[in-house]
């Protein structure tokens, strides 16, 4: 798009059609006003010339004419005005006369054209003209003609009549006064229609684009209802294929990941009656490996060692399994978290100098204490292995808009997390050390661990610590939930 | 780009001449030629007929009874009589030498022929062409117009032509 037009839809067609319909209204009125303009004045010349012809031709002349006569025909065509009363002016050499009471015998409308015009070609004439104040006038020229050896010829005299058109002139002005009139009132009507068709165009484009962001926020069953069968029915037909096109394909990948696993699922399960059988033995075994020889002792401990690693791999599995389909439940209590923390490392051997705490009393949590045990655990061992001792744990509270939070950061003293390797610190089976190909843990703690706290509603990050006095910082995991978790 | 920015030029391109040719109100015109000129009845008309001169140069017929038995001469005689009182109160006047009716009696002979030669007591040659139509209008003033008439002077015999006080 070249440029953004500076008004929405909607006022673009509401303009455009009010411009059409001034054009049309002033186009309508103008024409009907000009035409009705000229029939009137034309009626009204018409009959003033004829009028003025049928006056003169009734009187007779005696040649050649004197004052007296003069005056007496311009007396008695004066009175006889049509289609209004008019004054009539004759001249007959240089003889003047006017059918007028008072003021001067010769017109000051009359133009010296229409006196040399109708003198000089004895034909009648007319001319409308305006005084000095700008009343229109009629001025008609009727030169006398008589008979004369089989031809017209003129006698010298000519009547001119002097016509005010002041009833034209209201005539026209009620008309122009109409036309305006009718079309201001014709304009705001026009805006009704406007308002009507800009709806009927923008309403489809408003559904559709309400469509659009519900579809955007993952709402991929939604629909246009279809209406009429222009173009903007097409395309919201185009839409709702569109839309279920998407939807299916979704739809399609969600089957397939849900397959995906629940196969996961369905192997460890299966692999997890098998194994406490193994588990058993290889602990019977483990009893009497001192009695057999070194080498068979060794490789009897490895099997061991092997068997219990596979046994928390299957436990992690189905852990992960049990969050990817949603089947995993709060079981919340109200815990002391510095007795909580302290219980965890108590229960795991770590409450040695290798971990140092900074746990306020009385601190009061609603959680699920399995599960945050577990998060603690993962995350504290998670320091152990891959950063270094001593590890740091903090736990405080912070105040948010929607309630309290308990935030616990654990923070080793290792060299940090690499920052190509941060954004996947998170992911299942990621290896941070990809030469180190196999690790203490399953590859799932820190996966579960984010899950878990996603299951309180909270939020777990990893970063590395500003660099210390001693050039280290080392890796800070930090987790973020309410202090009141919701079921 | 160009076409938001050209739509308001052709509404207006459209609507400008439109308005201008249907300018509020009545407007002057020129002189519009209205039918036939009034024809009046005229006493006398059928007589012998004087032209005169109205100041702003147009021949008026003036009739003159007393010569209406006289043909072209006896019209001719009137004329060089010159305009009478009731004429000359009417502004009219003549371009042709009055000479009087005595002078006029014993100057002016008329011979018809294929066209009407009048011989004129005085020269032509410096006659005005208003005072050749005065007459050459009043000869033909009780005959035919489309006779030719010549006028012919002391001095020479202008060339014929026809009365056009009919136009």
């Amino acid at each position: 798009m070249p440029s953004r037009a500076p008004f929405g839809l909607r006022t673009r067609l509401i303009a455009a059609f009010l411009l059409v319909a001034a054009i049309c209204a002033v186009s309508t009125a103008a024409l009907t006003y000009r035409q009705a303009r000229s029939a009137v004045l034309t009626q009204s010349q018409d009959t003033a010339v004829s009028t003025l012809r049928d006056q003169l031709e009734t009187v007779a002349l005696t040649l050649p004419l004197d004052q007296r006569q003069l005056q007496r025909v311009v007396d008695e065509v004066g009175r006889r005005g049509k289609p209004h009363p008019w004054v009539v002016f004759g001249e007959y050499g240089t003889l003047r006369a006017s059918s007028a009471d008072l003021g001067s015998p010769v017109s000051d409308v009359l133009t010296d054209t229409l006196r040399s015009q109708v003198s000089t070609h004895p034909h009648g004439a007319f001319q409308r003209v305006t005084d000095d104040r700008g009343e229109p006038y009629l001025t008609i020229g009727m030169p006398a003609v008589f008979l004369h050896n089989g031809a017209r010829e003129a006698t010298g005299a000519v009547l001119y009549a002097v016509m005010p058109l002041s009833t034209e002139q209201q005539t026209v002005d009620a008309m122009v006064q109409a036309a305006k009139q009718g079309a201001v009132p014709g304009l705001a009507i026009s805006v009704v229609p406007a308002l009507l068709a800009a709806r009927s165009v923008l309403r489809p484009v408003r559904d559709m684009r309400r469509a659009a962001q519900n579809l955007g926020r993952g709402r991929l069953d939604t629909r246009i209802e279809v209406r009429g069968a222009d173009e903007l029915a097409g395309l919201a037909r185009t839409f709702n294929e569109t839309a279920g096109a998407l939807e299916e394909s979704v739809a399609e990948l969600r089957e397939a990941e849900a397959r995906a696993r629940r196969f996961a699922a369905d192997v460890s399960h299966e692999l997890r009656t098998p194994l406490a059988g193994m588990l058993a033995v290889t602990e019977v075994l483990d009893e009497d490996a001192e009695q057999l020889d070194p080498d068979t002792a060794k490789a009897l401990r490895l099997i061991s060692a092997e068997t219990g690693k596979l046994a928390v791999l299957v436990e992690d599995l189905m852990e992960i399994s049990r969050f990817d389909a949603r089947a995993a439940g709060l079981n919340l209590d109200d815990v002391d978290v510095a007795e909580a923390v302290g219980k965890t490392l108590q229960r795991r051997h770590w409450d040695d100098e290798r971990v140092s705490t900074d746990l306020p009393e009385g601190v009061r949590a609603r959680l699920d204490p399995r599960r945050f045990d577990v998060v603690l655990a993962n995350l504290v061992g998670n320091a152990l292995r891959h950063g270094a001792a001593p590890v740091r744990i903090g736990v405080r509270t912070a105040p948010a808009p929607e309630g309290e939070r308990l935030v616990v950061e654990v923070a080793d003293s290792g060299p940090g997390i690499a920052p190509e390797v941060l954004p996947h610190i998170f992911d299942r089976f990621f290896k941070a050390d990809a030469a180190r190909a196999r690790s203490a843990g399953s590859g799932l703690g820190l996966a579960i661990s984010l899950e878990n706290v996603r299951l309180h509603g909270g939020t777990l990050s990893a970063a590395n610590a500003a660099e210390g006095a001693d050039g280290f910082g080392g890796a800070v995991f930090t987790l973020d939930m309410p202090l009141e978790a919701a079921p | 780009m160009s076409l938001p920015l050209r739509r308001p030029a052709v509404a207006a391109a459209l609507l400008a001449p439109l308005l201008a040719a249907t300018a509020c109100g009545i407007k002057p015109t020129g002189v519009v030629e209205s039918g036939a000129a009034a024809r009046v009845a005229v006493a006398r008309a059928g007589g012998s007929m004087a032209y005169f001169v109205t100041p702003d140069g147009h021949l008026v017929p003036a009739p003159q009874p007393e010569y209406t038995q006289g043909g072209p001469r006896g019209s001719v005689i009137g004329l060089l009589r010159g305009p009478g009182s009731a004429e000359r109160d009417a502004g009219l006047g003549t371009r042709v030498p009055v000479t009087g009716e005595e002078a006029a009696e014993g100057g002016v002979a008329v011979a018809v022929t294929d066209r009407l030669e009048v011989r004129l007591p005085f020269p032509v040659a410096g006659l005005d062409p208003l005072g050749r139509r005065q007459l050459v209008c009043t000869a033909l003033s009780t005959v035919d117009p489309l006779y030719e008439v010549a006028l012919r002077g002391t001095d020479t015999t202008l060339p014929p032509a026809r009365c056009d006080a009919g136009h």
